[in-house]
């Protein structure tokens, strides 16, 4: 079994048992809270997404835009037409773009605000109540009209894309698949020129969009917020306007009666590059292992790389910068930047109590030798410079020398199954290691390259953000340059179309080919229980598992989505890669308590049918499967029969069952408790098939005490029986044994009265 | 997980919903707890604090994913909060769920299984945020994209997490499962 399976089987049998004070202290606390915030709900709530385009620094452009986005992505989602692809694609290109938002408030106050965008890259932005913000694309002026102060700092276009940033943190929001945003066309309403379309926020707002049906322009949107919320906000219109915007409307001079305060100066960092022999080196890339860091040289080899000049902070330290040529693979300058007033952590318990952990942008560093560390470190790290004595961030690190050294660069070839190459495949490093001495450093993070920045909008993998990646030619080779030379270990992932993502970890010198399998198969099948009922929303996961010394062993996990069982109790599972040892496996998320009072909230909140897992019979070439799983439910019947030593029958004994020791063992919950009738017995109905399956007769138990004080009056009945009869019989355990067909199991059992 | 959320503020009023999801994921998110501080009061006061702050904002709240992975996130950020707060020098595996089964220690208010005690005391060898990839990956069930969203960290780190911890729970499980 492996470390990952060992712990899984830790957690599902990992329990607590939790006195009812515990609770007590919650529950009050909890409801307490809720008292409170209801009382108060009034005055304070509203719709959260109305509150953040209201409220956000984002101010009009991103009301406007927020709303013009949701409506585009709502109805992209919505009607799967492309239309709304190209308005979006439109109002990126324009050129122009001018917005007036109304927002009419609660006491019937109408706040307008305009916002210029030119270019991409100038704005002139109003901010309610008292900010404006003017950036020309070299340098930003934002104005407090309330203070009368004005600040300058340098362009934020070279780091943030108008369209796209601070709304468009909004706007992700509505892209995700289950938008609440909808639109629908209102066909009767538009015309030749104008299409019209209802649009639609939950129950929060309603309105209608206009827009141009030659450009794919929108013209003007217009919403009212519902009844329930009308708080804050009554309503909003946008009107759009795409005329050309003359230049002086993004003129930073500061209007009469401003305090201009101090520049911001930006955070940079600046050095040098040189090579082996300390000549500089002009024209090279120089990068950080945090994504906003980077430049080139100039022709003496120096270098000044920017922050972002809204950012406070260069990122952690510890942290790698690099510099290279881009058309010369095989050589690399680096070095690592250390905050000396980076607190270091201990590791949690280490073994030797001596190492620290140092933890970065992308860059980890387990200390124990600090000398051998700086001894080993390349390059000069240069000088950073705080502006007090108690910051712990530094304004600026001056004076680094990178030198270059012989790079490493990992090569290897991709290809399929079959040995074809396969192009275009996406190879990133997830993680460097570099020992030295005892030392350990993880590099997860070499800073981004021109080329990588240029690739990573046409790719559409995540896993890239901040990493080092290629792709494969048409012969499927790959070649990661430009890496430091001193790393023992590395892991490598490979992403393509079509196909399965693999990862390996390599050591120097070795070469690193990948071969791929296709993932084209797909697995349909049922999930339906052996009385017919389909086990919608269980879902069913691929598992691959080989049988090792006969245990089945998990030997890979292919990541892939789970097919969900629809109300027919059908599934697809597509994108499967078939090999050996493949099997499915149904699930639910939930590891529930609560037998529930209905079949279906059972069927949710317990673990009420057995896992079952399928293997499919593998064959080459072919790539339809079918697989019928069949969950038995529980539906044994139990009758149990107490009586004391003397034959006589016992009225009112708490009787229940339990299987300790099973993953999947059952609590005790009020169906699975009772007491015995006058006739002395007491029928527990669907019991669950599961072994050992243990009667638990008068029986006082902590956990059930616990519980049963939450389940409230019924459990006081058998809490009571259970303090009445303990004190009389010795409690007993009886184990059913249980057989395959058998669905009523009759089960006498004999208490010994206690000597008095 | 949204509309069941309403649904149950609607069938049961909030009062018995809330009391409804609290019964329903107290131990699942107290286990998560544990694992992650290996300090049962942590856990306690985290489990406890993400509930009322839940509680607070429960008739607005408005879900798009999975309750359970938000609220094993919310408590994942509470119990790091907390274990900074309290400068925390983790605990030995002895202060933590040692104490067996007894009725007769009224001190003890949640008393761990043994796997968990193991579990526990091989995760407080990891860093936090090993343990944190691991925890909300195999207890919390949760993806490794989803843990990536709710911690603000890339997939790969995350993953990368995960799998140096249990690399490092390798031994230690190896000696004593």
């Amino acid at each position: 079994m492996n470390s990952a399976e060992k712990i899984k089987r830790l957690f599902a049998k990992s329990d607590i048992t939790v006195n009812s004070k515990v609770d007590d202290r919650i529950i009050n606390d909890v409801l307490t809270a809720l008292d409170k915030s209801e009382k108060t709900q009034s005055v304070s709530a509203g719709p959260n997404i109305w509150r953040i385009i209201m409220k956000s620094k984002i101010t009009k452009l991103a009301a406007a835009a927020a709303i013009t986005i949701a409506v585009i992505i709502g109805i992209k989602g919505f009607n799967g037409t492309t239309a709304w692809a190209e308005v979006v694609k439109a109002i990126k290109n324009a050129d122009n773009i001018h917005i007036l938002s109304k927002i009419t408030k609660a006491d019937g106050l109408v706040v307008e605000s305009h916002a210029w965008l030119k270019n991409g890259t100038m704005i002139y932005d109003e901010d309610p109540p008292n900010e404006i913000t003017i950036d020309d694309g070299i340098n930003r002026l934002t104005l407090d009209t309330e203070k009368k102060t004005a600040q300058l700092s340098d362009s934020y276009s070279p780091f943030e894309d108008y369209m796209e940033t601070g709304n468009f943190e909004i706007i992700l929001l509505f892209r995700d698949e289950d938008t609440p945003y909808r639109a629908t066309e209102l066909p009767d309403e538009s015309t030749s020129t104008i299409r019209v379309y209802e649009v639609t926020y939950r129950d929060i707002w309603k309105g209608k969009a206009w827009v141009d049906a030659e450009s794919n322009l929108p013209v003007r949107i217009a919403a009212d917020v519902t009844e329930k919320y009308k708080q804050q906000v009554l309503s909003l219109e946008v009107i759009y306007d795409y005329h050309p915007i003359p230049v002086e409307k993004f003129s930073l001079a500061i209007p009469l009666g401003y305090i201009e305060l101090p520049r911001i100066k930006t955070r940079l960092f600046n050095g040098k590059v040189i090579d082996e022999e300390g000549k500089a080196i002009a024209g090279a890339e120089v990068c950080a292992s945090y994504r906003d860091l980077q430049g080139r040289t100039n022709e003496k080899g120096y270098f000044a790389v920017k922050l972002h000049p809204g950012r406070l902070s260069f990122g952690r330290f510890p942290m790698i910068v690099r510099a290279f040529k881009s058309n010369d693979p095989n050589r690399v300058a680096w070095t690592l930047l250390r905050n000396p007033r980076h607190e270091l952590r201990p590791l949690f318990r280490p073994d030797d109590g001596k190492t620290k952990l140092e933890q970065g942008s992308g860059v980890d560093i387990h200390l124990v030798e600090e000398k051998k560390l700086l001894e080993f470190i390349p390059g000069d790290p240069g000088r950073m410079i705080f502006k007090n004595e108690t910051d712990r961030n530094p304004s600026e690190v001056r004076d680094i020398v990178l030198k270059m050294t012989p790079a490493s660069v990992i090569t290897g070839q991709i290809t399929d199954r079959s040995d074809k190459p396969i192009a275009n495949a996406v190879v990133w490093m997830d993680y460097m290691e570099i020992a030295v001495g005892e030392n350990e450093i993880e590099i997860r993070d070499l800073g981004r390259t021109d080329k990588e920045k240029t690739m990573i909008s046409s790719l559409n993998v995540d896993e890239l953000r901040g990493k080092t990646f290629t792709l494969t030619d048409k012969n499927g080779y790959y070649a990661l340059a430009n890496l430091p030379d001193v790393w023992h270990k590395a892991r490598l992932e490979v992403k393509a179309d079509g196909y399965v993502s693999e990862a390996k970890e390599i050591f120097q010198e070795e070469g690193c080919d990948f071969m791929l399998p296709r993932g084209d198969a797909t697995i349909r099948g049922t999930v339906i229980d052996n009385h017919g009922k389909p086990l919608v929303g269980w879902k069913v996961t691929v598992r691959v598992k080989r049988d090792l010394h006969g245990h089945w062993v998990e030997y890979r996990d292919f990541d892939l989505e789970d097919g969900i069982v629809d109300s027919q109790g059908r599934f697809e599972l597509t994108g499967v890669p078939m090999v050996p040892g493949i099997r499915v496996e149904m699930r639910t998320d939930e590891k529930p308590r609560d037998w529930g009072e209905t079949e279906l909230t059972r069927g949710h909140k317990f673990i009420y049918y057995l896992m079952i897992e399928k293997p499919i019979k593998f064959e080459p070439g072919k790539k339809d499967y079918w697989v019928e799983i069949v969950p038995h439910r529980p539906d044994i019947t139990l009758e149990i029969e107490v009586k004391d030593s003397k034959g006589n029958v016992l009225e009112g004994i708490p009787v229940g069952i339990c299987s300790p020791g099973n993953t999947e063992r059952i609590w005790y919950t009020s169906k699975l408790n009772g007491k015995t009738d006058k006739k002395g017995i007491c029928i527990i109905e669907e019991s669950p098939y599961i072994e050992p399956l243990i009667l638990w007769i008068c029986k006082p138990n902590i956990w059930q005490m616990h519980y049963w004080e939450y389940e409230r009056e019924v459990n006081m009945e058998v809490k009571n029986a259970i303090n009445e009869f303990s004190s009389k019989y010795h409690s007993t355990e009886v184990t059913v044994e249980l057989e395959k067909e058998k669905k009523v199991y009759k089960i006498p059992v004999t208490l010994q009265a206690m000597d008095k | 997980m949204t509309d069941s959320l309403r649904m149950a503020r609607r069938k049961q009023g909030s009062r018995d919903a809330l009391r409804g999801i609290y019964e329903k994921y107290r131990d699942s998110l107290l286990i998560l707890a544990i694992a992650l501080s290996h300090d049962v009061n942590v856990a306690e006061d985290a489990v406890h604090d993400v509930f009322v702050t839940f509680a607070q904002n429960f008739a607005n709240f408005e879900l798009t994913g999975s309750l359970k992975a938000y609220l094993a996130t919310c408590v994942a950020n509470r119990v790091r909060d907390l274990m900074r707060k309290k400068q925390s020098q983790p605990l030995g595996p002895e202060q933590a769920c040692s104490v067996p089964l007894d009725l007769s220690e009224p001190s003890r208010l949640i008393i761990c299984n043994e796997e968990l005690q193991l579990l526990s005391s091989a995760l407080a060898t990891l860093p936090h945020e090993q343990r944190e990839a691991i925890v909300l990956h195999i207890h919390g069930q949760m993806r490794f994209r989803i843990i990536a969203k709710s911690l603000g960290i890339s997939v790969n780190t995350v993953k990368g997490r995960y799998r140096y911890g249990i690399r490092k729970l390798r031994s230690i499980l190896d000696s004593e499962v």
